[in-house]
């Protein structure tokens, strides 16, 4: 394979994960009803303002209220200072379209022509066929993750015995779902239960004791027996709700609660530690693939909240039991509810071209939406748009720098600190080169060092104009990727 | 070699803060996503924050820097950046246009303290006995705005390496 066709395969693979990223982060369903097109919300972004009544899942009743000065916001409530007559209403209650998966069809394909070896190493088959089988309804999710969390039940026989054994278990349980959802071969919306539920198993004084309880009760019908390789164990799969637990009269009580608290915790500030580090990652594959890991972390928690404001109803006392008010209740729900929003925005942007947002994953589409930003809004507000991208998790850390130096070029206030940002950002892109190149990166390096050399034209420095126009050449860029590839093959050979 | 201005360590607070944006916005906002502009501002009161525990650990005798500045003159720095801080507190996060032009106003005077050159020595001072009041200072400031209790001594901590950072980067 050519250099060239290794770099189409790879950004292919990419496409077909996004797609397959946005049909599998919740459900297939709310994947195609995220990316659906809306023209009154599109109507909205062309004019700069205006407010769209139109349903957000489980919000039949919202409004995105695009202000004129940029600032953008989801209400439950009309706009008081607004007129009924100012809104448009967007009522796409029953959408049912196919849109992402006819697109993902589409890539599947097109990699076709790659071979067996190909669809082997990236399941491309086992995610297209899950994902049919969802879209039909011919499967649920939970089947999928019942046969992940028997496989690993199994091997632990004393599970029900032992503090430590029922520990390592939970702990195996949750490596195996997070490692099922980043291939692809389970959607968010059964993982986030099994996540929230093994979760709250690590953080319980007596993992054991909930062992127990699963296995002795024969009122529950739905949980399975494990059976494996002919021979049935005793073991039976925990229900993955962890309501159950928290209402059940063996483990009803003050451990059972704040186990449950520091779950939904520990899961949040694992998603808080996620989206940090893919704001920090210098690939938009790589911030993209952490972020779909956040997801599942937020909104496994998030399924914890919502567990204690349902059982808030029925339990008077139960924030004093669990140590935590409704209002610290309904802030911690706030936050995983705004990541859960943030995150499949952005995943859709990246998987399916809206104007509602910037699409990292192409740098022409990306800097046309910039220079638009700025035709319209003037330098402060895209300034502030493009340092909201990182905020909002569009992009990450690297391509705001590079976004903003090419805005600050435009008006001619670029700093020595840019300078050194964008200098350093081309060190790491050419470090990682061909790790990038293989992962179906775009290709920003060669944006940078032509930032860089427009700089250099600007205030007159012909010498260092020249070496950053030649490294700006898309030819420096393969000659770059050819060396360090014939330099790792090398590697190879000799180990 | 030059020193960070405000605004460059505010967008790198910003950028640190923008996932607890939920946290600082009133019960009838939630929901409201746009977080730049709420970010920028709890950023700056960050840095407000850092600077009055700075000078607060000055005035107390903690370093030898009390004495070079002189008393009146940090007491006059503390309630400048006081002053800065109230200021910051009433900028309605909505109104971009009145934000930025009142947090542009905010980074120059700030920057008329710190980057005066007797002041830069104390600034880029990141001894353990100053720590412990900057920290002290945000993380009262985190709660008053809306910070989990529980949270903001872990969050201002990992703000003040980050001020002392951006400080030392240049």
């Amino acid at each position: 394979m050519t250099t060239v066709e290794l770099l189409n395969l790879a950004s292919k693979i990419v496409e077909f994960r996004r797609l397959a990223m946005l049909l599998l982060a919740e459900c297939p369903q709310n994947g195609e009803y995220a990316a659906r097109p809306v023209k009154a919300l599109d109507q909205v972004f062309a004019n700069g303002s205006g407010v769209v009544r139109y349903e957000i899942l489980g919000e039949p009743d919202s409004y995105v209220v695009l202000r004129p000065d940029g600032t953008r916001y989801t209400i439950t409530q009309p706009p008081a200072d607004l007129n009924e007559k100012d809104f448009f209403v967007e009522r796409p209650f029953t959408y049912r379209g196919s849109y992402v998966w006819e697109k993902l069809q589409k890539v599947i394909s097109e990699l076709q022509i790659y071979g067996s070896t190909v669809n082997d190493r990236h399941g491309i088959e086992v995610t297209a066929h899950f994902v049919e089988s969802l879209k039909n309804q011919e499967i649920t999710g939970i089947l999928v993750s019942q046969q992940i969390i028997a496989e690993v039940i199994y091997l632990y026989p004393e599970v029900t015995e032992s503090r430590q054994i029922a520990l390592r278990c939970s702990n195996d349980c949750l490596d195996k779902i997070f490692q099922a959802f980043r291939k692809l071969q389970l959607n968010g919306d059964v993982a986030k239960q099994e996540v929230a539920t093994f979760t709250f198993f690590c953080e319980h004084p007596s993992p054991e004791k909930l062992f127990q309880v699963v296995n002795s009760s024969t009122a529950i019908t739905s949980f399975l027996p494990i059976t494996m390789a002919g021979s049935t164990n005793i073991q039976r799969i925990p229900i993955n709700q962890v309501e159950y637990y928290l209402t059940h009269p063996v483990t009803f009580g003050v451990d059972t609660f704040i186990a449950a608290i520091q779950a939904a915790k520990k899961l949040r500030q694992h998603g808080k530690s996620l989206t940090r580090e893919a704001i920090s990652c210098s690939g938009v594959v790589s911030f993209h693939e952490h972020l779909y890991t956040a997801l599942l972390s937020y909104r496994a928690a998030q399924t914890i909240y919502e567990a204690f404001m349902k059982l808030n109803q029925t339990i008077p006392n139960l924030s004093q039991l669990s140590g935590l008010d409704g209002n610290e209740l309904h802030r911690f729900w706030v936050e995983t509810e705004e990541a859960r929003v943030s995150i499949l925005s952005s995943i859709v942007f990246a998987a399916v071209a809206s104007h509602r947002g910037p699409n990292i994953s192409a740098p022409t589409e990306f800097f046309s939406y910039w220079q638009m930003a700025l035709d319209g809004l003037g330098k402060d507000k895209t300034r502030i748009g493009i340092q909201d991208m990182v905020i909002r998790w569009v992009c990450p850390e690297f391509l705001r720098d590079l976004a903003i130096s090419w805005l600050a070029l435009q008006s001619a206030e670029f700093s020595e600190r840019l300078v050194r940002r964008l200098t350093s950002i081309c060190e790491t892109l050419e470090k990682d080169l061909l790790k990038n190149a293989l992962q179906g990166e775009p290709n920003y390096l060669t944006i940078c060092y032509s930032t860089l050399a427009n700089f250099y034209r600007s205030n007159g420095n012909l010498q260092r104009l020249q070496q950053f126009e030649e490294k700006a050449d898309a030819r420096y860029f393969m000659c770059k990727l050819h060396e360090s590839s014939s330099s790792h093959l090398a590697q190879e050979k000799g180990e | 070699m030059s020193q960070s201005t405000s605004e460059e360590i505010v967008n790198a607070l910003a950028t640190e803060i923008g996932p607890d944006a939920s946290y600082f916005r009133a019960e009838s906002e939630r929901l409201y996503l746009s977080g730049i502009e709420i970010a920028t501002l709890i950023g700056t009161g960050v840095l407000l924050s850092f600077c009055v525990g700075l000078f607060e650990g000055v005035k107390k005798g903690v370093t030898k820097h009390a004495e070079k500045l002189g008393e009146d003159l940090v007491d006059s720095f503390v309630k400048r950046l006081k002053t800065l801080l109230e200021r910051v507190s009433s900028i309605k996060p909505h109104k971009t246009d009145e934000l930025l032009h009142e947090v542009d106003a905010v980074y120059h005077e700030l920057d008329g303290i710190v980057l005066s050159q007797d002041v830069v020595e104390v600034v880029v001072d990141n001894s353990s006995e100053l720590y412990s009041y900057e920290v002290q200072e945000v993380t009262r400031y985190l709660q008053q705005v809306g910070f989990p209790e529980g949270e903001a001594l872990e969050r201002a901590e990992i703000l003040v390496v980050l001020i002392q950072r951006e400080w030392h980067s240049c």
